[in-house]
């Protein structure tokens, strides 16, 4: 745009200067078609940057370390760079002014049931919009039931440098493959986002911590996710169910559901955000509460935050001794960090987590594990997590 | 402009509590009667009633208008855009590289919004709300 404007001056001049040799009225006429043209491609420049076709890519790289071998989050004394770093393109078609197609493909470093840097579809899918406003998007998309859950991977929209585990472990399947239908309801003037979403989730995961892994599959999922926001505060709710899967714990087509309740507030420097979850399933699958709350406080481009989270099994009476009493947990977990915003799409984040707690369970560390199934109780009563990371967004 | 602009600056030292001026500018076809709220709405991806544009960063305009309208930062826009990006949610505004493009801009586009220096303001936009 820049270019064809000073072209546009220089073509003027030019024309000007050589006015006087010709005559003055036609180089008039001919300056003003020149003109019109150029308005025509100015025209078809700002057009062509609603273009049909649009890419963007993400990616997050760190490093993390434990004070001790507890392995929680999978790291250890001697941990490396790979688990924390993922790349991630994502394109978006427009089919026209409402229907697009959207896909994200995602390579990760370490995965537990997937080989490495192995690239997955994350998103597929086509989503239109009709006239009334409601939007149905179909194929493989995010399982919507965390504040977070959009941007799972996409570290940079994250204010922390670790989604706190207490809560976004409570459902590991993070994709599910259906429907979903999105309307803004109008209620007593206020706008509520409603979300109704149905489909099927599959996916290797471990067994415990055990090295062996299985297939761990919700079928006939249905949910409901509400929010609302005046952009101070954020409230959201969701609710959840599915017939779940997993052959170790003997979980076949159990009733499993999901609750949800989060808030968020920010405003000028300061930001908050708090979620609770429930996981309740049939059987011995473990029943699970979780809760965090992350303050923060913003100096222009640095933010230091500080986390607390609560994560407890509700029903350990059910699996009182042997290697399924591993899956009992109970952890407090506390974190200080700070995440700087280095350059537009860039954002460093330096983390402390110190985790304790763990009462009469081993925490679920698998460092726990072994000597806590043969009844000598746990290696470790506490951990520090130690995390830098770098998220960019492009 | 350049002139203008160091008059702005002189003017800033002058009277150390006023800001850089910033108002809302619209398509002389519309839209008006917008409140706070709706610029809001358009610049924070809750509305597609009108095209909204943006300066580039580093524009003191800029941050002006946000600071009015939006509340937020250039590095939370920056976060909640890559958000609602890769959420397939929306993109950001088209930029434009300063306070003059952006009357430019907006005087070419039906339906569109901006915000510009008033010094940068002619009859090619309407002006549709002052701080």
């Amino acid at each position: 745009m820049k270019q064809l404007r000073t072209t546009k001056t220089r073509l003027a001049v030019c024309l000007l200067v050589s006015a006087g040799v010709t005559g003055a009225h036609a180089q008039e006429e001919r300056l003003d078609r020149l003109e019109s043209q150029l308005e025509r491609l100015q025209q078809d420049m700002r057009d062509s940057r609603d273009t049909d076709f649009r890419i963007n890519g993400f990616m997050s790289t760190g490093y993390a370390r434990a004070s001790n071998n507890a392995g929680y989050a999978g790291v250890t004394e001697e941990s490396e760079i790979r688990p924390l770093t993922l790349f991630a393109v994502q394109g978006t078609f427009d089919l026209s002014d409402q229907t697009s197609a959207t896909f994200q493909l995602l390579s990760r470093g370490e995965h537990e049931a997937r080989d490495n840097w192995e690239t997955q579809l994350e998103w597929g899918y086509l989503s239109h919009e009709m006239d009334n406003g409601l939007r149905v998007r179909a194929g493989k998309m995010r399982m919507p039931l965390f504040m977070y859950s959009d941007s799972l991977d996409l570290g940079y929209a994250q204010p922390f440098a670790r989604a706190p585990s207490a809560v976004y472990d409570q459902v590991t399947l993070s994709s599910y493959t259906g429907l979903d239908a999105t309307y803004d309801l109008d209620v007593f003037g206020q706008t509520i986002r409603t979300q109704v979403f149905g489909g099927h989730s599959k996916e290797d995961r471990m067994v415990g911590q055990t090295n062996t892994s299985a297939e761990l599959e919700l079928r006939n999922i249905t949910g409901a996710v509400m929010s609302w926001t005046n952009y101070t505060w954020t409230f959201r709710g969701v609710a959840a169910r599915a017939d779940t899967n997993f052959a170790p714990f003997g979980t076949q087509d159990d009733d499993g559901e999901f609750f949800g309740l989060g808030v968020e507030y920010e405003q000028g420097n300061v930001m908050a955000v708090s979620e609770v979850t429930r996981r309740n399933v049939d059987g011995v699958f473990p029943d699970r509460d979780g809760a965090y709350i992350t303050l923060g406080y913003r100096f222009d481009s640095v933010m230091p935050y500080a986390t607390y989270a609560w994560v407890e099994t509700q029903d350990d009476d059910k699996r009182p001794t042997g290697t399924l009493s591993t899956q009992n947990e109970k952890r407090d977990d506390y974190s200080l960090g700070v995440r700087w915003d280095a350059m537009p799409g860039i954002a460093l984040k330096a983390d402390w987590t110190h985790s304790r707690g763990f009462g009469d369970t081993s925490g679920a560390l698998s460092g726990n594990a072994m000597s806590f199934a043969s009844g000598q109780g746990n290696r470790f009563d506490h951990t520090n997590i130690y995390t830098l990371k770098l998220d960019a967004a492009f | 402009m350049k002139t203008l602009r160091m008059i702005a600056l002189a003017g800033l030292f002058a009277a150390p509590l006023s800001m850089a001026d910033v108002v809302v500018i619209a398509h002389p076809d519309g839209p008006d009667n917008l409140s706070e709220s709706d610029v809001r709405d358009l610049y924070l991806n809750r509305s597609k009633a009108a095209t909204p544009f943006e300066i580039a960063e580093g524009s003191e305009v800029r941050a002006e208008f946000h600071e009015w309208i939006t509340g937020r930062s250039n590095s939370q826009l920056q976060s909640f855009w890559a958000e609602q990006t890769f959420t397939g949610e929306g993109q950001p505004p088209a930029e434009v590289s300063d306070s003059a493009r952006m009357v430019d801009e907006v005087a070419a586009t039906p339906n569109s919004v901006g915000y510009a220096d008033p010094a940068d303001v002619d009859d090619s936009v309407s002006v549709i709300l002052k701080r």
